[in-house]
């Protein structure tokens, strides 16, 4: 059965590719709306409602953020640290989900506050299982902060 | 003053000149190398956050693109264009498995050895239970004829080498009844330091002299790809470069069709052996 919830997972993923095969796969498990930034100033842009996302209602809080390390503008670290150092925006749970298994990335990330960190597997059946595995695990075994919609 | 004791003491003022001069000169070159190699640190460690980042990035798009062409074309793809549709994801894969491969080896050469004291024993036991599957499957006996000793070494690193050695010892055999021995010997100390050499030994398939030393060169296998459970050919290289680290050596004796044994020392034991043992006395004899 599918899972569903009106809160939003925001996708922060330069690779189309890589996007256009994650969407893929979680449109098939949950029915939440998935939102995507296709570089570190977009994602900030739209999380702290600035730029083109200056209007709350284009950009809706998200209940979970998959951010990939490796973007163009900011990276995926001063991202990460900017969302952990908001106090709006720190309850959301943030998956860094990335290529490099470099344990001193993968450091760097905890110490900024990633609630996970996944290397990207290059297997199509480990992807599936892992994305739907991450939406088992934060909408149905967790339980997330209440979040009033903007 | 007598004129020979001034000219003496102008050719030690010369001399002492000299020497500041060669000081001055040592330190602006050492100054020069540590930049250079600073360098070449900042430049590997960029090579390896490119190599993890940017060229895996093209490889899972093939892969995962083969992956959804093949479910949106579902039953309708005949049997030949869908094994040919897999053959180029499991193509991005190897190729996955070998930038993981030179990545690894890369970072080898690079991060400090975290040093600790190593019941080898305990390490070898820990292998055998990672490959206790394989082990069963294959029928392999497992001969350890003495404890082996505690060593001052990098325990994740050293538990790697034996990974790699003890799963070639499996994958290269076949016999009918394959076996596999591991043991340590005191080695020459090296300076102060006691050393002890460990060996692998098998009686797989054996290597050809003329092929002695290619086992050793990154992904260089001598079988076809798949034959012998495939793999990237990078095992003995890394297990190489991490005895290297360590300031020990690696080698291997072999007869063809016979079997191979693989020695290697490590620098530092912290204990040598408990008592006199005798070869062959009260071995550890698992027969999986």
């Amino acid at each position: 059965m599918k899972e569903s919830g009106s809160q939003g997972i925001l996708l922060i993923e330069d690779s189309t590719e890589d996007y256009t095969v994650a969407q893929y796969i979680l449109r098939r498990v949950t029915d939440r709306p998935i939102m995507r930034c296709r570089d570190g100033e977009s994602a900030l842009d739209y999380l702290l409602h600035r730029g083109t996302y200056a209007e709350a209602q284009d950009a809706p809080c998200p209940a979970l953020i998959l951010l990939d390390l490796n973007l163009p503008t900011i990276d995926g670290c001063e991202v990460l640290r900017q969302i952990k150092q908001d106090v709006r925006l720190r309850t959301i749970p943030v998956v860094v989900f990335t290529t490099s298994a470099q344990p001193h990335e993968i450091d760097v990330c905890y110490q900024l506050g990633a609630n996970s960190y996944m290397v990207k597997p290059v297997d199509f059946e480990r992807l599936r299982y892992t994305l739907e595995l991450l939406m088992r695990y934060w909408f149905s075994v967790v339980t997330l902060p209440e979040r009033s919609s903007p | 003053m007598s004129s020979g004791l001034v000219e003496h003491e102008a050719t030690v003022k010369q001399y002492a000149e000299a020497l500041d001069r060669l000081n001055a000169e040592l330190e602006q070159r050492v100054a020069e190398r540590t930049a250079a190699l600073q360098r070449s640190n900042e430049e590997l460690q960029q090579f390896a956050h490119m190599v993890s980042h940017d060229l895996k990035e093209p490889l899972r798009g093939m892969h995962n693109y083969a992956h959804l062409l093949l479910e949106d074309l579902g039953s309708t793809v005949s049997g030949e264009a869908r094994a040919k549709l897999q053959t180029i994801s499991s193509l991005a894969q190897r190729m996955e498995g070998l930038i993981n491969s030179l990545l690894h080896f890369c970072r080898l050469g690079q991060e400090n050895l975290a040093y600790e004291d190593t019941d080898v024993s305990m390490v070898v036991h820990e292998v055998l239970n990672l490959l206790h599957i394989t082990l069963t499957q294959q029928g392999i006996e497992v001969r350890m004829p003495q404890p082996l000793p505690v060593v001052r070494c990098d325990r994740a690193r050293v538990r790697e080498v034996f990974h790699n050695l003890i799963l070639n010892a499996i994958k290269y055999n076949d016999k009918p009844h394959k076996w596999v021995e591991i043991g340590a010997f005191p080695a020459p100390s090296v300076g102060m330091t006691p050393s002890s050499t460990f060996y692998i030994r098998d009686n797989g398939i054996g290597i050809r002299p003329h092929h002695m030393e290619m086992i050793f060169a990154m992904f260089k296998r001598l079988h076809p790809r798949d034959d012998y459970g495939g793999g990237t050919g990078a095992g003995l290289t890394i297990a190489k470069k991490i005895i290297e680290r360590h300031g020990g050596t690696l080698w291997v004796e072999s007869t063809y069709g016979a079997g191979s044994t693989f020695y290697f020392t490590l620098p530092g034991s912290v204990t040598r052996y408990e008592g006199e043992w005798q070869p062959g006395n009260s071995p550890d004899r698992r027969q999986y």
